[in-house]
């Protein structure tokens, strides 16, 4: 699984994308338990960063697939 | 309503493309970096984009709201990667018949933007 982070995210872990071995498929829950074990800096973003599945929003009760592309997005600031 | 839109590291240029027939207003918006944050200067301010999804919420949200604003074209560029305080991050140019879905158009789309639109800047 391809995890991409950016701004915060990018800033707290260090690095703007890495692959993430799942042999199956995972819950929301249990990614941001693996995503935050590797980089604790994560954990205070948590609560206010949204999961993003192959380009959209991740909808409750959706699973992330071994071959997804998960994107880890804070608070968002354009314009 | 026809749109076009440019997520691009390029400085902005605004549209040569031609007014549409029929427009009776055309309102055109930049967002422009600031040279300074709350009360610190600054040079400049870094974008950054998850592209595709970026690309796929403007497209999303110009569609929602051409139905309550009825507008024959809307364009978007916004600029990523360093901007320097001063120059162009967001161009936006919308022809209506009339002004109101115009200005109506251009103002929620920005408020949208900001909410919804994976573009985030941070300080260099």
């Amino acid at each position: 699984m391809r995890i991409l982070y950016f701004a915060q995210a990018r800033l707290a872990t260090g690095r703007s994308e890495e692959e993430i071995i799942s042999p199956e498929a995972m819950s929301a829950e249990s990614l941001w338990q693996r995503l935050t074990q590797k980089h604790p800096s994560l954990l205070p973003l948590q609560s206010s960063c949204l999961l993003a599945k192959n380009g959209s929003l991740l909808q409750p009760g959706q699973t992330l697939d071994p071959q997804d592309e998960v994107a880890v997005l804070p608070p968002v600031s354009g314009g | 309503m026809k749109k076009n839109i440019l997520i691009t590291k390029e400085p902005i240029q605004p549209s040569p493309a031609p007014i549409d027939a029929g427009s009776g207003a055309v309102v055109t918006f930049s967002g422009v970096v600031r040279d300074q944050e709350e009360t610190e200067p600054i040079l400049g301010l870094f974008y950054e984009v998850y592209q595709p999804m970026a690309e796929n919420v403007i497209h999303q949200i110009l569609q929602e709201l051409s139905a309550k604003h009825p507008c024959t074209s809307a364009e978007v560029t916004h600029r990523y990667g360093l901007i320097p305080a001063g120059e162009t991050s967001l161009w936006i140019r919308v022809c209506a018949p009339h002004r109101a879905e115009a200005f109506g158009l251009v103002t929620e789309f920005v408020d949208r933007l900001k909410k919804e639109v994976p573009i985030w800047k941070t300080k260099p």
